[in-house]
Protein backbone atom coordinates (compact mmCIF):
# COMPACT_ATOMS: atom_id res chain seq x y z
CA UNK A 1 0.00 0.00 0.00
CA UNK A 2 1.39 3.27 -1.14
CA UNK A 3 2.29 5.94 2.23
CA UNK A 4 -0.39 8.95 1.99
CA UNK A 5 0.10 12.22 1.71
CA UNK A 6 -1.46 12.97 4.71
CA UNK A 7 -0.08 10.25 6.34
CA UNK A 8 -0.99 10.41 10.42
CA UNK A 9 2.57 11.16 10.84
CA UNK A 10 2.32 14.58 8.98
CA UNK A 11 -1.01 15.29 10.70
CA UNK A 12 -0.10 15.01 13.61
CA UNK A 13 3.11 17.21 13.58
CA UNK A 14 0.71 19.39 11.98
CA UNK A 15 -1.72 19.20 15.53
CA UNK A 16 1.48 19.52 17.45
CA UNK A 17 2.45 22.69 16.08
CA UNK A 18 4.62 22.34 13.46
CA UNK A 19 3.99 25.26 11.06
CA UNK A 20 5.69 24.11 8.12
CA UNK A 21 3.75 20.60 8.16
CA UNK A 22 0.78 22.35 8.78
CA UNK A 23 1.15 24.48 5.97
CA UNK A 24 2.20 21.57 3.61
CA UNK A 25 -0.91 19.75 5.15
CA UNK A 26 -3.55 22.07 3.90
CA UNK A 27 -1.44 22.59 0.50
CA UNK A 28 -2.24 19.22 -0.19
CA UNK A 29 -5.96 19.60 1.18
CA UNK A 30 -6.35 22.76 -1.22
CA UNK A 31 -5.64 20.90 -3.87
CA UNK A 32 -8.54 18.14 -3.23
CA UNK A 33 -10.83 20.75 -2.39
CA UNK A 34 -10.03 22.81 -5.49
CA UNK A 35 -10.51 19.46 -7.47
CA UNK A 36 -13.76 18.43 -5.47
CA UNK A 37 -15.53 21.75 -5.70
CA UNK A 38 -15.09 22.43 -9.12
CA UNK A 39 -16.31 19.62 -10.55
CA UNK A 40 -18.90 20.02 -8.16
CA UNK A 41 -19.82 23.49 -8.63
CA UNK A 42 -18.29 24.73 -12.04
CA UNK A 43 -18.28 28.49 -10.92
CA UNK A 44 -14.47 29.37 -10.07
CA UNK A 45 -15.44 31.93 -7.86
CA UNK A 46 -17.82 30.15 -5.76
CA UNK A 47 -15.72 27.08 -5.72
CA UNK A 48 -12.54 28.90 -4.26
CA UNK A 49 -15.05 30.41 -1.80
CA UNK A 50 -15.95 26.99 -0.86
CA UNK A 51 -12.06 25.87 -0.54
CA UNK A 52 -11.11 28.78 1.42
CA UNK A 53 -14.30 27.91 3.94
CA UNK A 54 -13.29 24.40 3.92
CA UNK A 55 -9.67 24.83 4.64
CA UNK A 56 -10.29 27.27 7.18
CA UNK A 57 -13.19 24.99 8.92
CA UNK A 58 -9.71 22.30 9.18
CA UNK A 59 -7.73 24.71 10.12
CA UNK A 60 -9.89 25.44 13.13
CA UNK A 61 -10.49 22.03 14.18
CA UNK A 62 -7.09 20.53 13.62
CA UNK A 63 -6.67 20.51 16.99
CA UNK A 64 -9.05 18.75 17.92
CA UNK A 65 -8.97 15.62 15.98
CA UNK A 66 -8.33 12.94 17.73
CA UNK A 67 -7.73 10.32 15.36
CA UNK A 68 -4.55 11.69 13.16
CA UNK A 69 -5.52 8.29 10.41
CA UNK A 70 -9.14 9.79 10.32
CA UNK A 71 -7.79 12.74 8.65
CA UNK A 72 -9.29 11.78 5.38
CA UNK A 73 -12.95 11.24 7.06
CA UNK A 74 -12.55 14.71 8.71
CA UNK A 75 -11.73 16.71 5.62
CA UNK A 76 -14.45 15.09 3.40
CA UNK A 77 -17.02 15.72 6.34
CA UNK A 78 -15.86 19.35 6.33
CA UNK A 79 -16.03 19.76 2.42
CA UNK A 80 -19.72 17.76 2.97
CA UNK A 81 -20.62 20.61 5.49
CA UNK A 82 -19.43 23.49 3.07
CA UNK A 83 -21.36 22.43 0.11
CA UNK A 84 -24.61 21.75 1.79
CA UNK A 85 -24.28 25.04 3.65
CA UNK A 86 -23.78 26.80 0.20
CA UNK A 87 -26.61 24.64 -0.89
CA UNK A 88 -29.84 25.97 1.49
CA UNK A 89 -27.80 29.38 1.48
CA UNK A 90 -27.93 30.32 -2.27
CA UNK A 91 -31.30 30.70 -2.77
CA UNK A 92 -32.74 31.90 0.36
CA UNK A 93 -31.11 35.47 0.69
CA UNK A 94 -31.99 35.80 -2.93
CA UNK A 95 -36.06 35.25 -2.00
CA UNK A 96 -37.19 37.91 -0.67
CA UNK A 97 -40.30 38.72 -3.22
CA UNK A 98 -43.43 37.78 -1.56
CA UNK A 99 -42.48 37.89 2.20
CA UNK A 100 -45.71 38.23 3.94
CA UNK A 101 -44.31 41.60 5.69
CA UNK A 102 -43.72 43.26 2.27
CA UNK A 103 -47.89 42.49 0.93
CA UNK A 104 -49.90 45.12 1.08
CA UNK A 105 -51.28 45.51 4.83
CA UNK A 106 -54.90 45.37 3.67
CA UNK A 107 -54.44 42.13 2.82
CA UNK A 108 -52.30 41.05 5.63
CA UNK A 109 -55.36 42.22 8.09
CA UNK A 110 -57.75 39.40 7.28
CA UNK A 111 -55.89 36.90 4.99
CA UNK A 112 -56.23 33.34 7.21
CA UNK A 113 -52.88 32.50 5.75
CA UNK A 114 -51.25 35.39 8.02
CA UNK A 115 -52.77 33.23 10.64
CA UNK A 116 -52.73 29.84 12.11
CA UNK A 117 -55.18 28.79 9.76
CA UNK A 118 -52.63 27.89 6.74
CA UNK A 119 -52.23 24.23 6.79
CA UNK A 120 -49.50 23.13 5.36
CA UNK A 121 -49.69 19.39 5.98
CA UNK A 122 -53.28 19.39 3.62
CA UNK A 123 -51.63 21.38 0.97
CA UNK A 124 -48.36 19.06 0.54
CA UNK A 125 -50.88 16.42 0.66
CA UNK A 126 -52.68 17.51 -2.58
CA UNK A 127 -49.22 17.32 -4.55
CA UNK A 128 -48.00 14.33 -6.24
CA UNK A 129 -44.93 12.78 -4.12
CA UNK A 130 -42.79 13.30 -7.69
CA UNK A 131 -43.70 17.29 -7.15
CA UNK A 132 -43.11 16.99 -3.51
CA UNK A 133 -39.61 15.45 -4.04
CA UNK A 134 -38.67 18.88 -6.56
CA UNK A 135 -39.61 21.35 -3.93
CA UNK A 136 -38.14 19.55 -1.21
CA UNK A 137 -35.00 19.45 -3.26
CA UNK A 138 -35.21 22.83 -4.15
CA UNK A 139 -35.98 24.19 -1.14
CA UNK A 140 -32.45 22.79 0.29
CA UNK A 141 -30.81 24.69 -2.41
CA UNK A 142 -30.16 22.50 -5.76
CA UNK A 143 -30.87 24.18 -8.51
CA UNK A 144 -33.62 23.11 -11.59
CA UNK A 145 -30.77 21.61 -13.61
CA UNK A 146 -28.97 19.80 -10.84
CA UNK A 147 -32.51 18.24 -9.62
CA UNK A 148 -32.78 16.88 -12.66
CA UNK A 149 -29.76 15.55 -12.91
CA UNK A 150 -30.54 13.85 -9.62
CA UNK A 151 -33.68 12.33 -10.53
CA UNK A 152 -32.91 11.81 -14.03
CA UNK A 153 -34.69 13.61 -16.30
CA UNK A 154 -35.05 17.17 -17.78
CA UNK A 155 -34.79 20.63 -16.47
CA UNK A 156 -38.15 21.36 -18.55
CA UNK A 157 -39.45 18.52 -17.10
CA UNK A 158 -39.04 19.45 -13.75
CA UNK A 159 -39.98 23.16 -14.56
CA UNK A 160 -42.88 21.67 -15.73
CA UNK A 161 -43.73 19.74 -12.34
CA UNK A 162 -43.27 23.05 -10.26
CA UNK A 163 -45.67 24.94 -12.97
CA UNK A 164 -48.49 22.51 -12.16
CA UNK A 165 -47.72 22.54 -8.48
CA UNK A 166 -47.86 26.19 -8.09
CA UNK A 167 -51.01 25.65 -10.36
CA UNK A 168 -52.66 23.12 -7.89
CA UNK A 169 -51.56 25.29 -4.55
CA UNK A 170 -52.98 28.63 -6.29
CA UNK A 171 -56.23 27.19 -6.69
CA UNK A 172 -56.35 26.36 -3.30
CA UNK A 173 -54.76 29.26 -1.88
CA UNK A 174 -57.05 32.63 -3.66
CA UNK A 175 -60.19 30.85 -2.16
CA UNK B 1 -50.14 39.95 -14.91
CA UNK B 2 -49.22 37.93 -17.76
CA UNK B 3 -49.73 34.08 -16.63
CA UNK B 4 -46.45 32.92 -18.19
CA UNK B 5 -44.58 35.62 -16.85
CA UNK B 6 -46.06 34.94 -13.38
CA UNK B 7 -44.68 31.42 -13.68
CA UNK B 8 -41.61 32.24 -14.94
CA UNK B 9 -41.28 35.13 -11.66
CA UNK B 10 -42.50 31.90 -9.59
CA UNK B 11 -40.07 29.20 -11.15
CA UNK B 12 -36.91 31.69 -11.26
CA UNK B 13 -36.98 34.50 -8.33
CA UNK B 14 -33.61 34.77 -7.46
CA UNK B 15 -32.49 35.28 -11.16
CA UNK B 16 -34.93 38.62 -10.54
CA UNK B 17 -33.12 41.83 -10.37
CA UNK B 18 -33.83 44.22 -7.39
CA UNK B 19 -36.30 46.08 -9.81
CA UNK B 20 -38.09 43.53 -11.28
CA UNK B 21 -38.70 41.91 -7.65
CA UNK B 22 -39.82 45.81 -6.69
CA UNK B 23 -42.12 46.04 -9.69
CA UNK B 24 -43.38 42.66 -9.33
CA UNK B 25 -44.47 43.24 -5.44
CA UNK B 26 -46.34 46.28 -6.66
CA UNK B 27 -48.32 44.70 -8.97
CA UNK B 28 -49.61 42.42 -6.26
CA UNK B 29 -51.69 45.72 -4.69
CA UNK B 30 -53.76 45.70 -7.70
CA UNK B 31 -54.35 41.87 -7.68
CA UNK B 32 -55.56 40.45 -4.41
CA UNK B 33 -56.31 37.23 -5.31
CA UNK B 34 -52.56 36.78 -6.58
CA UNK B 35 -51.29 37.90 -3.58
CA UNK B 36 -52.88 35.84 -1.33
CA UNK B 37 -51.46 32.74 -4.02
CA UNK B 38 -48.02 33.58 -3.47
CA UNK B 39 -48.19 34.23 -0.75
CA UNK B 40 -49.36 30.84 0.38
CA UNK B 41 -47.12 29.52 -1.86
CA UNK B 42 -44.18 31.03 0.53
CA UNK B 43 -45.58 30.09 3.11
CA UNK B 44 -45.63 26.53 1.83
CA UNK B 45 -41.81 26.50 0.89
CA UNK B 46 -41.13 28.86 4.11
CA UNK B 47 -42.44 25.97 5.93
CA UNK B 48 -40.50 22.85 3.95
CA UNK B 49 -37.86 24.98 3.89
CA UNK B 50 -37.78 24.83 7.77
CA UNK B 51 -38.12 21.31 8.56
CA UNK B 52 -34.74 21.16 6.66
CA UNK B 53 -31.81 19.96 9.05
CA UNK B 54 -28.91 21.75 9.19
CA UNK B 55 -26.15 20.81 6.95
CA UNK B 56 -23.56 19.45 10.02
CA UNK B 57 -27.23 17.15 10.98
CA UNK B 58 -27.96 16.27 7.30
CA UNK B 59 -24.04 15.15 6.37
CA UNK B 60 -23.77 13.26 9.60
CA UNK B 61 -27.13 11.66 9.79
CA UNK B 62 -26.47 10.57 5.96
CA UNK B 63 -23.01 8.89 6.53
CA UNK B 64 -24.74 7.17 9.37
CA UNK B 65 -27.51 6.08 7.50
CA UNK B 66 -25.62 4.82 4.23
CA UNK B 67 -22.92 2.81 6.37
CA UNK B 68 -20.60 4.98 7.36
CA UNK B 69 -20.42 5.48 10.51
CA UNK B 70 -16.62 4.46 10.48
CA UNK B 71 -16.44 8.42 9.25
CA UNK B 72 -17.69 10.05 12.37
CA UNK B 73 -15.91 10.75 15.31
CA UNK B 74 -17.27 9.25 18.84
CA UNK B 75 -18.68 12.47 19.41
CA UNK B 76 -20.39 12.75 15.99
CA UNK B 77 -21.70 9.06 16.58
CA UNK B 78 -23.06 10.17 19.62
CA UNK B 79 -24.70 13.61 18.25
CA UNK B 80 -26.28 11.55 15.40
CA UNK B 81 -27.49 8.91 17.97
CA UNK B 82 -29.29 11.41 19.85
CA UNK B 83 -30.71 13.59 17.18
CA UNK B 84 -32.16 10.05 15.44
CA UNK B 85 -35.44 9.84 16.65
CA UNK B 86 -36.30 13.40 16.01
CA UNK B 87 -34.04 13.97 12.97
CA UNK B 88 -35.03 10.53 11.27
CA UNK B 89 -38.61 10.59 10.73
CA UNK B 90 -38.62 14.22 9.71
CA UNK B 91 -36.25 12.86 6.99
CA UNK B 92 -37.88 9.34 5.61
CA UNK B 93 -41.48 11.55 5.45
CA UNK B 94 -39.70 13.96 3.35
CA UNK B 95 -38.83 12.12 0.10
CA UNK B 96 -36.85 15.00 -1.55
CA UNK B 97 -34.88 14.81 1.88
CA UNK B 98 -34.21 11.23 1.47
CA UNK B 99 -32.97 11.91 -2.11
CA UNK B 100 -30.91 14.59 -0.45
CA UNK B 101 -29.30 11.96 2.10
CA UNK B 102 -28.69 10.15 -1.09
CA UNK B 103 -26.46 12.79 -2.68
CA UNK B 104 -24.92 13.10 0.24
CA UNK B 105 -23.59 9.58 -0.54
CA UNK B 106 -22.74 10.32 -3.76
CA UNK B 107 -21.01 14.03 -2.57
CA UNK B 108 -18.57 11.69 0.18
CA UNK B 109 -17.41 9.35 -2.95
CA UNK B 110 -17.12 12.15 -5.25
CA UNK B 111 -14.89 13.41 -2.29
CA UNK B 112 -12.75 10.04 -2.26
CA UNK B 113 -12.28 10.17 -5.65
CA UNK B 114 -10.73 13.51 -5.73
CA UNK B 115 -8.81 12.68 -2.35
CA UNK B 116 -7.36 9.70 -4.23
CA UNK B 117 -6.53 11.04 -7.34
CA UNK B 118 -4.56 13.62 -5.47
CA UNK B 119 -3.18 11.26 -2.82
CA UNK B 120 -0.41 9.79 -5.05
CA UNK B 121 2.29 8.71 -3.55
CA UNK B 122 5.34 11.83 -5.06
CA UNK B 123 6.84 14.00 -2.39
CA UNK B 124 7.39 17.81 -2.24
CA UNK B 125 10.58 19.11 -4.34
CA UNK B 126 11.35 15.67 -4.88
CA UNK B 127 11.01 14.49 -8.46
CA UNK B 128 11.13 10.90 -9.21
CA UNK B 129 14.23 9.45 -10.44
CA UNK B 130 16.10 13.08 -10.49
CA UNK B 131 19.53 12.07 -11.41
CA UNK B 132 22.68 13.50 -10.28
CA UNK B 133 23.42 17.02 -12.64
CA UNK B 134 25.95 14.99 -14.90
CA UNK B 135 23.53 12.31 -15.46
CA UNK B 136 20.90 14.85 -16.35
CA UNK B 137 23.07 15.92 -19.27
CA UNK B 138 23.95 12.89 -20.30
CA UNK B 139 19.84 12.09 -20.74
CA UNK B 140 19.18 14.89 -23.04
CA UNK B 141 21.79 13.43 -24.78
CA UNK B 142 20.05 10.34 -24.83
CA UNK B 143 16.86 10.25 -23.81
CA UNK B 144 15.43 7.29 -25.14
CA UNK B 145 18.07 5.26 -24.05
CA UNK B 146 17.67 6.66 -20.19
CA UNK B 147 13.89 6.50 -19.94
CA UNK B 148 14.00 2.51 -21.53
CA UNK B 149 16.70 2.14 -18.90
CA UNK B 150 14.25 3.66 -16.03
CA UNK B 151 11.34 1.64 -17.15
CA UNK B 152 13.64 -1.56 -17.12
CA UNK B 153 14.86 -0.05 -13.52
CA UNK B 154 11.30 0.36 -12.25
CA UNK B 155 10.27 -2.90 -12.93
CA UNK B 156 12.58 -4.82 -11.79
CA UNK B 157 12.16 -2.99 -8.21
CA UNK B 158 8.57 -3.92 -7.97
CA UNK B 159 6.43 -1.76 -6.77
CA UNK B 160 9.28 0.92 -5.10
CA UNK B 161 10.74 3.91 -6.32
CA UNK B 162 13.97 5.53 -6.16
CA UNK B 163 13.54 9.03 -5.29
CA UNK B 164 16.19 11.71 -5.81
CA UNK B 165 16.54 14.91 -4.77
CA UNK B 166 19.33 17.46 -4.80
CA UNK B 167 20.39 21.07 -3.87
CA UNK B 168 22.90 22.97 -5.67
CA UNK B 169 25.88 24.61 -3.78
CA UNK B 170 24.48 27.46 -1.81
CA UNK B 171 20.91 25.85 -2.34
CA UNK B 172 18.59 25.06 0.57
CA UNK B 173 15.99 22.02 -0.20
CA UNK B 174 13.42 20.93 2.76
CA UNK B 175 12.61 17.19 1.86
CA UNK B 176 9.51 15.53 3.55
CA UNK B 177 9.79 11.52 3.68
CA UNK B 178 7.49 9.46 3.93
CA UNK B 179 7.44 8.76 7.49
CA UNK B 180 6.84 12.90 8.31
CA UNK B 181 10.72 13.07 8.85
CA UNK B 182 12.40 15.88 7.30
CA UNK B 183 15.82 16.29 5.64
CA UNK B 184 17.14 19.78 5.17
CA UNK B 185 19.85 19.45 2.54
CA UNK B 186 22.41 22.73 1.87
CA UNK B 187 23.39 21.97 -1.05
CA UNK B 188 25.67 20.80 -2.45
CA UNK B 189 23.81 17.30 -1.37
CA UNK B 190 22.16 14.84 -3.15
CA UNK B 191 19.72 12.66 -1.23
CA UNK B 192 18.68 9.30 -2.10
CA UNK B 193 15.39 7.26 -0.87
CA UNK B 194 12.96 4.45 -1.88
CA UNK B 195 9.56 4.65 -1.04
CA UNK B 196 6.17 2.90 -2.27
CA UNK B 197 5.34 0.24 -0.53
CA UNK B 198 5.76 1.34 2.49
CA UNK B 199 9.14 3.01 3.64
CA UNK B 200 12.31 1.10 5.30
CA UNK B 201 13.26 4.68 6.99
CA UNK B 202 16.52 4.37 5.16
CA UNK B 203 18.19 7.19 3.39
CA UNK B 204 21.72 7.70 1.35
CA UNK B 205 23.44 10.91 1.01
CA UNK B 206 26.18 12.52 -0.32
CA UNK B 207 26.80 16.20 0.31
CA UNK B 208 25.33 17.74 3.69
CA UNK B 209 22.05 17.74 5.39
CA UNK B 210 20.28 18.32 8.84
CA UNK B 211 17.70 15.78 9.59
CA UNK B 212 15.02 15.79 11.82
CA UNK B 213 14.03 12.22 12.21
CA UNK B 214 10.10 11.58 13.90
CA UNK B 215 10.71 8.88 16.29
CA UNK B 216 8.72 5.76 16.14
CA UNK B 217 9.80 2.13 16.90
CA UNK B 218 11.59 1.73 13.74
CA UNK B 219 15.34 2.68 13.59
CA UNK B 220 16.09 5.38 10.97
CA UNK B 221 19.34 5.05 8.72
CA UNK B 222 21.22 7.73 6.71
CA UNK B 223 24.32 6.28 4.66
CA UNK B 224 27.10 7.94 3.29
CA UNK B 225 29.71 6.63 1.37
CA UNK B 226 31.88 5.97 4.58
CA UNK B 227 29.37 5.89 7.42
CA UNK B 228 25.81 4.82 8.41
CA UNK B 229 23.57 6.89 11.40
CA UNK B 230 21.00 4.53 13.11
CA UNK B 231 18.24 6.52 14.87
CA UNK B 232 14.85 6.16 16.45
CA UNK B 233 14.28 9.81 16.69
CA UNK B 234 16.17 12.78 16.85
CA UNK B 235 17.94 15.69 14.86
CA UNK B 236 21.28 15.88 13.30
CA UNK B 237 23.52 17.43 10.97
CA UNK B 238 25.58 15.02 8.25
CA UNK B 239 28.50 15.95 6.06
CA UNK B 240 29.77 14.00 3.63
CA UNK B 241 32.58 15.12 1.12
CA UNK B 242 35.57 13.87 -0.36
CA UNK B 243 35.70 10.30 1.06
CA UNK B 244 35.11 12.07 4.67
CA UNK B 245 31.59 11.90 6.92
CA UNK B 246 31.39 14.42 10.13
CA UNK B 247 28.14 14.04 12.05
CA UNK B 248 27.08 16.13 15.04
CA UNK B 249 24.05 15.54 16.98
CA UNK B 250 21.92 17.96 18.17
CA UNK B 251 19.35 16.25 20.64
CA UNK B 252 18.29 12.41 21.24
CA UNK B 253 20.74 9.77 20.82
CA UNK B 254 22.84 8.58 17.98
CA UNK B 255 24.26 5.34 16.60
CA UNK B 256 27.36 6.13 13.74
CA UNK B 257 29.17 2.52 12.47
CA UNK B 258 31.38 2.67 9.89
CA UNK B 259 30.68 0.70 6.60
CA UNK B 260 33.52 -2.03 5.94
CA UNK B 261 33.06 -5.48 6.62
CA UNK B 262 33.76 -5.26 9.73
CA UNK B 263 32.09 -2.29 11.66
CA UNK B 264 32.73 -0.64 14.73
CA UNK B 265 30.17 1.99 16.53
CA UNK B 266 30.22 5.08 18.29
CA UNK B 267 27.45 6.34 20.11
CA UNK B 268 26.65 10.15 20.21
CA UNK B 269 24.76 12.04 23.01
CA UNK B 270 23.78 15.62 22.43
CA UNK B 271 26.37 18.32 20.98
CA UNK B 272 28.81 15.59 20.07
CA UNK B 273 30.51 14.89 16.71
CA UNK B 274 32.17 12.28 14.99
CA UNK B 275 33.80 11.43 11.67
CA UNK B 276 34.27 8.43 10.01
CA UNK B 277 36.78 8.50 6.87
CA UNK B 278 36.83 6.28 3.79
CA UNK B 279 37.80 2.68 4.63
CA UNK B 280 37.82 3.14 8.09
CA UNK B 281 36.57 0.66 10.26
CA UNK B 282 35.84 2.83 13.27
CA UNK B 283 34.68 6.15 13.86
CA UNK B 284 36.44 8.64 15.46
CA UNK B 285 35.80 9.22 19.28
CA UNK B 286 33.12 11.35 20.12
CA UNK B 287 34.07 14.98 21.05
CA UNK B 288 31.74 17.79 22.44
CA UNK B 289 31.64 20.66 20.01
CA UNK B 290 29.83 23.84 19.61
CA UNK B 291 26.58 23.03 18.10
CA UNK B 292 25.74 27.20 17.39
CA UNK B 293 29.40 26.73 15.28
CA UNK B 294 29.45 23.19 14.22
CA UNK B 295 26.09 23.32 12.59
CA UNK B 296 25.81 26.64 11.29
CA UNK B 297 26.12 25.22 7.68
CA UNK B 298 22.59 23.73 8.28
CA UNK B 299 21.21 26.73 7.58
CA UNK B 300 19.59 26.57 11.07
CA UNK B 301 20.50 28.96 13.83
CA UNK B 302 21.01 27.13 17.25
CA UNK B 303 21.14 28.87 20.75
CA UNK B 304 21.68 26.87 23.50
CA UNK B 305 22.60 28.79 26.44
CA UNK B 306 24.02 31.19 23.84
CA UNK B 307 24.93 34.79 25.22
CA UNK B 308 23.35 37.01 23.53
CA UNK B 309 25.77 39.06 22.35
CA UNK B 310 27.00 35.66 20.64
CA UNK B 311 23.66 35.22 19.68
CA UNK B 312 23.59 38.74 17.57
CA UNK B 313 27.17 37.46 15.94
CA UNK B 314 25.73 34.28 14.87
CA UNK B 315 22.34 35.53 13.29
CA UNK B 316 24.58 38.20 11.60
CA UNK B 317 26.14 35.72 10.11
CA UNK B 318 23.74 33.33 9.16
CA UNK B 319 21.34 36.03 7.66
CA UNK B 320 23.78 37.94 6.17
CA UNK B 321 22.59 41.30 8.60
CA UNK B 322 23.45 43.58 11.12
CA UNK B 323 22.57 42.53 14.92
CA UNK B 324 23.62 44.69 17.47
CA UNK B 325 22.75 44.05 20.97
CA UNK B 326 22.16 46.73 24.26
CA UNK B 327 25.13 46.35 26.49
CA UNK B 328 22.43 45.82 29.25
CA UNK B 329 21.05 43.06 27.58
CA UNK B 330 24.73 41.55 25.95
CA UNK B 331 25.03 38.76 28.87
CA UNK B 332 21.34 37.73 28.51
CA UNK B 333 21.24 33.85 28.06
CA UNK B 334 18.83 32.18 25.03
CA UNK B 335 18.35 29.07 23.74
CA UNK B 336 16.30 28.01 20.57
CA UNK B 337 17.01 26.44 17.03
CA UNK B 338 15.40 28.50 14.10
CA UNK B 339 14.66 26.83 10.82
CA UNK B 340 16.22 27.77 7.64
CA UNK B 341 13.16 29.42 6.42
CA UNK B 342 12.19 31.74 9.16
CA UNK B 343 13.36 35.40 8.74
CA UNK B 344 15.43 37.30 10.58
CA UNK B 345 13.09 39.34 11.75
CA UNK B 346 10.75 36.21 13.16
CA UNK B 347 14.01 35.12 15.06
CA UNK B 348 14.59 38.29 16.61
CA UNK B 349 11.27 38.91 17.67
CA UNK B 350 11.22 35.64 19.50
CA UNK B 351 14.41 36.13 21.17
CA UNK B 352 13.07 39.87 22.45
CA UNK B 353 9.56 37.63 23.35
CA UNK B 354 11.99 35.56 25.97
CA UNK B 355 13.76 38.97 27.17
CA UNK B 356 10.90 41.24 27.55
CA UNK B 357 12.98 43.40 25.14
CA UNK B 358 12.11 44.90 21.99
CA UNK B 359 13.69 44.89 18.43
CA UNK B 360 14.53 48.29 16.49
CA UNK B 361 15.49 48.46 13.11
CA UNK B 362 17.13 51.52 11.70
CA UNK B 363 19.36 51.99 8.54
CA UNK B 364 19.75 48.31 7.59
CA UNK B 365 20.81 47.65 11.15
CA UNK B 366 18.66 45.69 14.25
CA UNK B 367 19.07 47.20 17.91
CA UNK B 368 18.07 44.20 20.62
CA UNK B 369 17.08 47.15 23.64
CA UNK B 370 15.21 46.70 26.73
Amino acid sequence: MALSKFSPTLVKRAQDGDEAARNLLLERLGKVFKNYFQAKIGNQAVADDLVQCSLLRVHSGLAALKQPDKFKAFAMKAALFELHDYYRGRHSSKEKTYEPQMLPEKQNSSDEWSGSKFDVERALETLTPHARRILELREHGYKYREIAEILETTETAVKMQVKRAFEKMRSIFAD
Amino acid sequence: MDQSELIKKVLCEEALTAEERKAHTGNLEADPRLARSLMGWHRLRTSLRNRIPSARDFVLHALALGGHAEDLSDEEAQEVSEKWKNLDPVIQSHPGFSEVCTQIEQDREDFLECWEAEDQPSFSGVFPLRMPRMSRIAAAIAVLVVSAITVVFLLNRGDTTLQMVDADPGEYERVLLPDGSIAHLNGPATLQFEDGGSFARSVELTGNAFFDIMHTPDQFSVQTGEAVARVLGTRFGVRSMNGLTQIILESGRLEVASITKTPQSVVLVPGQMTSVAQGATTPSSPVKVSIEDQLGWTGFVFFRETPLRKAAVLLSSSRNVRVEVDPSLVNEMVTGTFAPDMTVEEILDALALTLNARVLSEAGTYHIVP
